[in-house]
């Protein structure tokens, strides 16, 4: 148990993200004037769309790669979705199915691209998520038809017991789904191992490759349920819809601590971050900030936050 | 020819798929199509493979030394950007003042790369957020107005044989010139070709730092300058495809993505090919998203071929 | 006695630290104009340190060095170079997409008048440096295309452009024939005969005999012999460099062994760099395989791992035939292969030591796929303890280690389960004296178990004394193989050589 327990322990640079994100509640809810933890929990539920995104980006940035594509994937998503349901919650599996099948494609696409095909997985990601964009527009003409149906946008909308909203609940599992996967299965290591250094992965028997492609699978599968999730907020399809998602989940990785070196694994980190920018734009709203400095904010976060990893880092060695 | 020994032939050799690809698509639209070979045709060809042009051989110069820069199509809408809004008041001033906001950005991030140590992939993506956000600031929606004097005096008439051809030769054989044959030049492809060998040898890595992604900048600036005075306006998200073609046309046209080989005349070599089979699509009157799917398609594809056998994980 | 003449160079007292490492301690020797003086001593005894305070990539934590009794502390190789120190180093910074003569001119460019490099001019002048000092290179070829040899030719030949007063070799015979390095070593003579001064790093013994006007050993950062000619000999060096004499250091080997049933057999097995191959190995027995850099080595331990597999050919490991198709086959088979660069191919430097001690003693004891924590906890702390790894804990990151007990998590990681052939490849780089008696201690207890073990290394002391047999290789095929009795460097570093005939002709004196 002991050992379990220490597997659990978070990494110093999630606990600084943490401390961050509790420094800027303050600042928030005295932004607010008021201290309303209800609020806080309504952005929360508004977050956990993007917070699903960025549990996948941690796992591909785990392998020492970057995914481009997330954004495009969960707009695919969004247009598979509604376009299935059409508005009838009677297509339920068909349209679930559609969608996840979607995003098994690309994800698929991505990994074989990274690694069969030995494309730099940044040039990868962005050209598929070049080719997605193309595809959403050719399919669908430029207006979108479908709509998401009322009693599927509870899963968004609904609170489990008045307490925690659902999306919330949803973005937890998925959580602690891949906190499980990495520290204690041997999948988990392995993969784990391979992003820290493939070579010597591969050198003790580690299909680093193989390992690769599940990382870019599962990130667009996650992308996916972002893009659901989204969905069920908006309720409607839109072209592009969650193309804003590939630079969030950059900047909330990196706000929580992450690497591109490979071998690291910062999921708390990644939650952290996902809700430290959310929680700024919603201090830009209430600022009444134009949303030209949503931009600047988060370039200027991803530059701060590596700088100070970056000498943090110097002082160390 | 005794002055191409060494490695420069090699990276001129490097350029030669594109030269036979831009060939190939220039002689089967030529027989295709009697459209293609009418001089307003080709003088807008011409003005297309300009911008692309010069924002392509800012992108290769950085790749020469083993880095990237992901925010020239940022930069370059926000060299629309000024134009649109500032040529009104300062006339051709807003010229040198555009270009003068490219090459900032371009030192911000080699500041961010030399000082912060952030790696060149996320430092650039950062900037092309900070710059898209200030771009937005100054321009929330297309529109500004650049005056037709500058399209006159720029584009002239529309021929193929005007100012902006004489431009982009003159830009591209000046860098070829100083690339291939001035010590500074070779020290670039030597941080890219093996940048601890490169230091052990002398060379001052963040001078270079500065250096390539100044340009870069500059390049995609100027670019915009001459996209905002070819639409008469300003537009932010202009310069969003920019960059994904940018890195396409470098490397289509033989430079190493992990830096160190290359050269810039296949660059606009790959420019023009690209600017051919776009064309080629419009006049086969190709749906433009079905354009923007083979366009990344080719991508992945340029990328296959050219990166056979080197391993690829995240970039510099 | 004549008054001892100006030294060109002289150190005293310098010392050097990277972080808790103490590298150098209190160092101080001399070298006098026109003079050839040998520097040797074990990986990690300081030697590439010392060389690097001196080429000027950075400067020593104390002491003071003078150039011809000027004080001399360089804030760069530049400015190294600039005061007349020029240094070939055996990791060559060599550019690989610049042609072999602009690598030479790299930096110095000549110039047209238009201020243009001149390329012509350039290729032209690298041609004749290079008939010059003998060497066989076509200034064309591009950095990453030359060999290791002709890596070290250009490096050596940048270092003499610039007519050094001193001259620092690190190893450049390391990977020559023995006609290349009759030149370099005529080089030298030459060098000296104009005035210049050569400090000359070799693992060779007879060549630092040959070739030394004075030797200098460092061990541990501490200079143990500082000789003229004549008043050292082999033994002096090594055990100024080794501080033991051979039977110290090595566990003894059985006599026995022809009784023992043979273990692993390769017949005509090829290799992309490996010629067809044929060798077999008794249990408990160990089969080393000598020769100069880049003759095979490589190409052989990793076909032997399975991560670039024998093209052709046979392999029998325990009578039945395996295919080494892939690591993960050559585990499963029973082979475990220690690269030789645990940086790169072997370790996960930022995870804890327990993440990678873990993986193959974990690999079998998985229950629905999940990891037993418990367990891999005491499997970490009971290999430390046999291993004896010097760590703040199981949890520290394994980049904090020194260079022996990182090698050591390698060895806890392969030696899990007690495989049935090991392949050693240059198990001891970069590994302090006392680490490495423990890993040939380690070894001598692997083969009284019965395991067969090849050891593929450089370093020949520790050849000759682990080896039941050495096999020679030279361009991917074996040269010869010498049995226990027949063991001396003369003999190894002759069928290094290659076939007689070639490399027959040596420099004239």
């Amino acid at each position: 148990m002991n050992a379990a327990l220490s597997q659990l322990r978070p990494a110093g640079a999630s606990l600084r993200a943490l401390a961050l994100l509790v420094a800027l509640l303050a600042v928030f809810f005295i932004a607010l004037g008021r201290f309303s933890p209800m609020l806080a929990l309504d952005n929360i539920r508004q977050a956990a769309p993007l917070g699903v995104v960025v549990l996948g980006q941690a796992l591909v940035l785990m392998m020492g790669r970057l995914d481009l594509s997330v954004g495009a994937t969960a707009s695919l998503a969004n247009i598979v979705l509604a376009s299935v349901f059409a508005g009838d919650m009677a297509n339920l599996v068909p349209a679930l199915a559609a969608t996840f099948g979607a995003g098994l494609l690309v994800g698929l696409a991505n990994g074989l691209m990274a690694t069969k095909l030995r494309i730099p997985a940044f040039l990868a990601t962005l050209a598929s998520s070049l080719i997605i964009a193309g595809l959403i527009i050719f399919f669908t003409g430029g207006s979108p038809r479908g709509s998401v149906p009322a009693g599927f946008r509870t899963i968004t909308e609904a609170w489990f017991l008045g307490l925690l909203p659902y999306s919330a609940l949803i973005w937890l599992v998925l959580l602690l789904g891949v906190l499980v996967l990495v520290h204690f299965t041997m999948l988990g290591r392995k993969m784990l191992l391979a992003g820290a250094n493939p070579v010597a992965a591969r050198h003790s028997g580690i299909p680093a490759d193989a390992l690769v492609v599940l990382s870019f699978v599962l990130c667009s599968l996650l992308a996916t349920v972002g893009g659901i999730l989204l969905s069920a907020i908006t309720g409607m399809a839109s072209i592009g819809v969650g193309n804003a998602y590939t630079l969030d989940s950059i900047a909330a990785a990196v706000i929580g601590g992450a690497v591109f070196a490979g071998g690291v694994f910062l999921p708390l980190g990644a939650v952290a971050g996902t809700l430290i920018l959310s929680f700024v734009q919603s201090l830009l709203y209430l600022l009444s900030l134009p949303a030209a400095a949503k931009f600047i904010v988060q370039g200027a976060i991803i530059v701060l936050a590596l700088a100070l990893a970056n000498l943090r880092q110097e002082k160390s060695s | 020819m005794p002055w191409l020994k060494g490695s420069i032939r090699f990276n001129l050799a490097l350029g030669l798929p594109a030269l036979v690809l831009a060939l190939l698509v220039a002689l089967v639209v030529g027989f295709a199509s009697e459209d293609f070979l009418r001089p307003g045709n080709l003088g807008n060809l011409v003005n297309r493979i300009v911008p692309l042009g010069l924002v392509a051989l800012g992108e290769a110069i950085v790749l020469f030394a083993g880095r990237i820069d992901l925010s020239v199509g940022s930069v370059m809408s926000l060299g629309t950007a000024i134009m649109a809004t500032a040529s009104a008041g300062l006339g051709w001033l807003a010229i040198p003042l555009a270009l003068a906001a490219g090459l900032s950005c371009g030192l911000a991030t080699a500041a961010g790369v030399v000082f912060l140590r952030v790696n060149p992939l996320i430092m650039t993506l950062a900037t092309s957020a900070i710059v898209k956000g200030l771009t937005l600031l100054l321009l929330p929606s297309p529109g500004g107005e650049v005056d037709y004097l500058f399209y006159e005096a720029f584009f002239g008439m529309d021929e193929p044989l005007g100012l902006p051809l004489y431009l982009i030769l003159a830009v591209f054989l000046l860098a070829f010139v100083v690339l291939g044959w001035s010590r500074f030049g070779r020290s670039l492809y030597a941080v890219g070709s093996d940048e601890r060998s490169a230091y052990a040898n002398g060379v001052p890595i963040a001078r270079v730092d500065f250096v390539v992604f100044g340009l870069s900048g500059l390049l995609a600036a100027a670019a915009g300058v001459i996209m905002s005075i070819r639409i008469l306006s300003g537009d932010p998200p202009v310069g969003d495809p920019y960059t994904l073609d940018a890195i396409a046309a470098a490397v289509l046209g033989g430079v190493a993505l992990q830096g160190g080989r290359g050269n810039v005349l296949g660059v606009l070599v790959a420019v023009v090919a690209l600017v051919l089979i776009s064309n080629a699509f419009n006049l086969m009157e190709i749906n433009t998203n079905v354009q923007a799917i083979a366009k990344g398609l080719i991508f992945v594809l340029a990328l296959v071929f050219f990166m056979r056998g080197k391993a690829g994980a995240v970039a510099p | 006695m004549t008054a001892s003449p100006t030294p060109l160079l002289s150190l005293t007292g310098v010392s050097k630290s990277f972080g808790a490492n103490r590298v150098l301690k209190d160092v101080s020797f001399s070298v006098l104009p026109s003079e050839v003086l040998c520097l040797v001593g074990e990986n990690g005894a300081g030697k590439s340190t010392l060389m690097n305070i001196l080429a000027g990539t950075f400067g020593p934590d104390g002491g003071t060095i003078l150039l011809a009794d000027a004080p001399y502390a360089p804030a760069s190789p530049k400015a190294a170079r600039a005061r007349g120190v020029a240094l070939a180093l055996q990791e060559t910074s060599i550019l690989p997409d610049l042609t072999a003569a602009e690598n030479v001119f790299f930096g110095s460019e000549p110039r047209n008048r238009l201020g243009l490099i001149d390329q012509a001019r350039l290729h032209r002048e690298a041609a004749a440096l290079f008939a010059g000092l003998g060497f066989s290179l076509r200034p064309e070829v591009l950095g990453g295309e030359l060999s290791a040899a002709e890596r070290q030719m250009v490096e050596i030949a940048k270092a003499l452009r610039l007519e050094p007063r001193l001259l620092i070799l690190d190893e450049p015979t390391a990977s020559l024939s023995s006609h290349e390095a009759g030149l370099v070593l005529a080089l030298m003579r030459r060098l000296t005969a104009e005035g210049r001064s050569v400090i000359f790093i070799s693992h060779r013994l007879d060549e630092v005999i040959a070739a030394g006007d004075r030797a200098v050993v460092l061990k541990d950062g501490v200079l143990t012999l500082d000789a003229p000619r004549g008043a050292f000999g082999r033994d002096d060096l090594v055990r100024a460099m080794v501080g033991r004499t051979l039977t110290d250091v090595f566990p003894p080997r059985p006599a026995d062994l022809a009784d023992r049933p043979v273990r692993f057999v390769v017949e005509a097995a090829v290799a992309r760099g490996l010629a067809p191959i044929s060798f077999s190995v008794r249990a408990g027995e160990v089969l080393g395989f000598a020769g100069l850099e880049g003759q095979g080595q490589r190409p052989l331990a990793r076909a032997l791992s399975g991560i670039a597999p024998f093209k052709a050919g046979r392999v029998v490991l325990e009578d039945k035939a395996v295919a080494l198709a892939s690591p993960a086959a050559a585990i499963a088979a029973g082979i475990a292969t220690i690269p030789d660069d645990r940086k790169h191919e072997g370790l996960a430097l930022d995870l804890p030591i327990k993440m990678n001690m873990s993986l193959f003693a974990l690999s079998r004891q998985t229950r629905w796929g999940l990891l037993p924590l418990a367990r891999e906890k005491q499997f970490a702390e009971a290999a430390r303890e046999r291993f004896a790894i010097r760590s703040t804990g199981i949890d520290q990151a394994v980049r904090q280690l020194s260079g022996g007990n990182q090698q050591k998590v390698v060895f806890a990681r392969w030696l899990a389960e007690t495989p049935k052939l090991l392949v050693l490849y240059e198990p001891t780089k970069g590994v302090d004296v006392g680490a490495k008696t423990e890993i040939y201690r380690l070894i001598g207890e692997l083969t009284e178990e019965g395991v067969a073990v090849i050891l593929i290394s450089a370093d020949m002391l520790e050849l000759i004394g682990l080896c039941d047999r050495i096999s020679v290789l030279y361009e991917g095929a074996i040269q010869g193989t010498l049995e226990r009795p027949a063991f001396s460097e003369e003999e190894i570093m002759r069928l290094a050589a290659g076939p007689e005939g070639e490399g027959a002709l040596h420099a004239v004196a």
